[in-house]
């Protein structure tokens, strides 16, 4: 038996630890290609600064710093995300908000969850923002936050129990997941495919190793499609990999199982069955036609706006049962 | 390694002679071959372990952040067995009196008839519902959890300070001092045969099955808290994931046709046994207060019918008002015809003229409490008062007389308590759990509460208190297991 409030707590807490995971993977990614650029191209660094701002759309009203000069600017965008309280995309915010989440629920999850969240927020939040002096300080902190964050995914993955709370954490994990690879594939597409197939071009690859790196996906893209990075692979790969876990396809998939293993058949769940189908439907039967339309974009805007409804029903309407 | 003794009042753990009681023997021995970097090191590790599984507590109207670690003294607090049986016996036989008290006062009032109180008295407290008068809870029974305050005056005699009928609060720090007790220094159990306390959830959810309208172990148990801003949310999580049950706030609850359900992702589920950590007054806006956002409309229009039991039953308040203590002696002699196991102590109440009078002719050797007070507040402490304190309290208490209670003060044990690199003696007093159904059982061991200011009194965790583990022994205690 599930309390709907606490199915909701469950959906957002798997949303804020995902999104914290996200976060603090992103910002290592970006900074270590504007470390690579840096006296080289640093317009194209502060490109990528940009795009990871844009690829979270309520980090935008963040005051984001001018300077181009690569370290500076690097340094300031990696503490607003890591330790910036009033970015709401940082990794502290996402992970605060995950553990109010889990307080509200704290008699449902396990031990084990508890005390890893609590370890990494506490351990993030003693981290004064004036303390991370350079780049490499941040690395470091981006970098034990990160394994702490994972260790907590591994100890839901391993002590909660497959009930219907499971299902509703991981369908918010699951969402959040799809919303960010499809937000980053929409502000990052763009602008890498005005690059030429310049396979000598040692940014050439670094571009393409960063979108890949940001979204967990560069060692499962090789092991599909070798070493080689074709835009068109590169998408498909993102949007309609059945098997890569950042894939859209896999996460829509995720999804489509965890309303299986909900008990609610009131009309939300089935809004967000038939959300979700039409679009699993899509990603599995129409790829040629969305690759040929020779614009991405209208497609993932269908699908971020699919997702949001998907959002809606599974979220809001269970506070009124 | 440092430790003193205390000197004015009752030393729990050292004899006059200054040397250790034997019970305390094998632990103050395993402590001294412990080195003070040592001590600190685990103290730390029980710290930032009380962090993270958030052990923590809010302290009202604070602004120094929301979370507090409730400070854990490591030097366990011992209690052999034949001082335990006599505790036990003394609040079993406190609570069975304390029920038929508050079951005669809600029918019959035949107390009330034969003058054993006064009738203005009782029946103008607070926490006397009228609205309850002729409900009978499940089984008869008013008071399924009790924490009644022990203290030990300068010749070691156990008395009751005060009895706790509502809903008690701190029994997860008696299963978590155990467990950071039992982590971060194992020697210390080495030669001593101590009680577990680790089944009280086992206890507990026992007793609310008992109470279940429908017969015992039928239907669904919840435990009804008022959300994260209380000050032992923690304490409900804790217990409600122990026993298993849902832990609901108000809104999680509807009543129909006065019938309890929970929303539940699968629809509205029928609720049997509350056991509610909200007061009376917020329980149940369309009864008692009426901007409570905290309880659940009709709730006791349900109870009232018999469909959903609550635990404590609502109602039991009137029984730990601290003008109804003065009376338990006599109340355990009129419903039980026994004298008091446990004695309590001496108290003045503003309501009679007379004592009124010495109150106010001796406010600098007395203690005064508000009669509804709790948690430290609101109250003198005579002797250690200025002179301007306690002009501007008696003013304070002669606009309402009746809402006082004085007592002398009771020089309260003492025991060792690590501060600072030293063993110092501090205050300390115990509150055991009693719980009810069907039959008075009390876990064995308590929290022990210690004033970690030197000189005070005051062991309440919002004033600087902080906590001990209490350790009950096997029979027979020499000290050792063997």
């Amino acid at each position: 038996m599930l309390l709907s409030r606490v199915a909701n707590s469950l959906y957002w807490m798997g949303r804020y630890i995902e999104r914290a995971e996200n976060a603090n993977r992103h910002i290592v990614v970006a900074s270590e290609f504007a470390v690579e650029l840096e006296g080289i191209q640093e317009e194209i660094a502060h490109k990528e600064w940009q795009s990871l701002v844009a690829s979270m759309p309520a980090a935008g009203h963040v005051p984001f710093p001018e300077v181009q000069s690569g370290s500076t600017a690097a340094l300031e965008y990696m503490v607003s995300f890591l330790v910036d309280p009033s970015n709401p995309y940082s990794v502290i915010s996402s992970l605060g908000k995950a553990r109010e989440n889990a307080r509200a629920v704290s008699e449902t999850i396990t031990f084990e969850i508890t005390y890893n969240l609590n370890e990494s927020y506490r351990n993030l939040s003693a981290i004064k923002p004036k303390s991370i002096t350079d780049p490499g300080i941040a690395q470091d902190v981006a970098t034990n936050t990160h394994n702490s964050i994972l260790t907590t995914l591994g100890a839901i993955e391993h002590t909660l129990s497959r009930g219907e709370g499971w299902n509703y954490m991981k369908v918010g994990e699951a969402l959040e997941r799809t919303q960010r690879t499809l937000y980053v594939l929409k502000t990052r597409l763009p602008n890498l495919a005005q690059w030429d197939d310049e396979t000598d071009n040692p940014l050439y690859f670094a571009s393409w190793r960063s979108l890949l790196r940001s979204l967990a996906s560069q060692e499962n893209y090789r092991q599909e499609h070798g070493p080689r990075f074709v835009p068109d692979q590169v998408a498909r790969f993102l949007l309609f990999n059945p098997i890569a876990p950042r894939s859209a396809a896999c996460g829509i998939r995720r999804m489509v199982g965890y309303l299986q293993g909900m008990s609610d058949s009131g009309p939300a769940t089935q809004e967000a069955r038939r959300q979700l189908g039409k679009l699993a439907a899509k990603l599995e039967f129409e790829q040629d036609e969305i690759m040929q339309s020779g614009n991405l974009v209208p497609f993932i805007d269908n699908a971020l706006a699919s997702i949001y409804q998907i959002h809606e029903s599974v979220s809001n309407p269970m506070r009124l049962r | 390694m440092q430790w003193t003794t205390q000197i004015t009042g009752f030393d729990e753990a050292f004899g006059t002679d200054h040397n250790p009681r034997p019970h305390y023997q094998s632990v103050v021995q395993a402590l001294g071959a412990l080195t003070d970097e040592q001590i600190q090191y685990r103290g730390r590790l029980q710290e930032i372990s009380a962090r993270n599984q958030g052990i923590t507590f809010n302290v009202y109207g604070s602004d120094e952040g929301e979370e507090r670690v409730f400070p854990f003294d490591f030097v366990p607090r011992i209690i052999p067995a034949d001082e335990w049986t006599h505790i036990e016996r003394g609040l079993i036989q406190r609570t069975a009196a304390i029920n038929l008290f508050l079951l005669d006062v809600y029918s019959d009032q035949k107390c009330l008839k034969d003058g054993i109180l006064p009738y203005d008295l009782v029946l103008s407290r607070a926490d006397f519902r009228r609205e309850l008068q002729h409900v009978q809870p499940p089984h008869k029974v008013y008071t399924h959890v009790v924490g009644s305050d022990l203290i030990r005056d300068d010749k070691g005699e156990y008395l009751v300070l005060e009895d706790n009928c509502r809903c008690p609060s701190g029994v997860s720090y008696v299963v978590q001092n155990r467990t950071a007790l039992q982590r971060t220094f194992p020697e210390l159990f080495a030669k001593l045969p101590v009680r577990s306390v680790r089944h009280y959830a086992d206890m507990l959810r026992e007793c609310l099955e008992f109470i279940a309208p429908r017969g015992h172990g039928h239907g669904l148990t919840v435990v009804l808290t008022p959300g994260r801003a209380n000050s032992a949310y923690f304490e409900h999580t804790f217990l409600a994931r122990e026993m298993g049950v849902l832990l609901v706030e108000g809104t999680d609850l509807i009543v129909e046709d006065n019938y309890v359900y929970v929303r539940t992702t699968a629809g509205k589920k029928p609720v049997d046994v509350i056991y509610r950590r909200i007061d009376d007054e917020f329980l149940d806006p369309l009864a008692f207060r009426k901007d409570s956002i905290l309880g659940v409309p009709g709730l006791i229009n349900a109870y009232r019918a018999g469909n959903v039991a609550l635990a404590n039953a609502p109602g039991a308040g009137v029984a730990d008002d601290k003008a109804i203590y003065p009376f338990i002696p006599a109340i355990i002699k009129y419903y039980l015809d026994e004298t008091p196991i446990i004695n309590q102590v001496p108290t003045y109440m503003g309501f009679r003229p007379d004592e009124f009078q010495y109150i106010l002719e001796n406010l600098d050797k007395l203690v005064v409490k508000e009669t509804d007070g709790a948690g430290g507040y609101g109250m003198l402490m005579g002797p250690q008062s200025t002179a301007e304190e306690r002009e501007t309290y008696a003013a304070k208490i002669k606009k309402d007389p009746g809402s006082y209670i004085a007592q002398p003060l009771v020089e309260l044990s003492a025991h060792p308590t690590y501060i600072g690199g030293e063993y110092k003696a501090r205050r300390l007093d115990l509150r055991p759990y009693v719980l009810y159904g069907d039959r008075i059982k009390i876990l064995p061991g308590g929290l022990t509460r210690v004033a970690l200011a030197e000189g005070s009194y005051v062991v309440n965790s919002s004033q600087g208190g902080g906590s001990k583990d209490t350790w009950v022994l096997e029979s027979p205690t020499n000290g050792d297991k063997a």
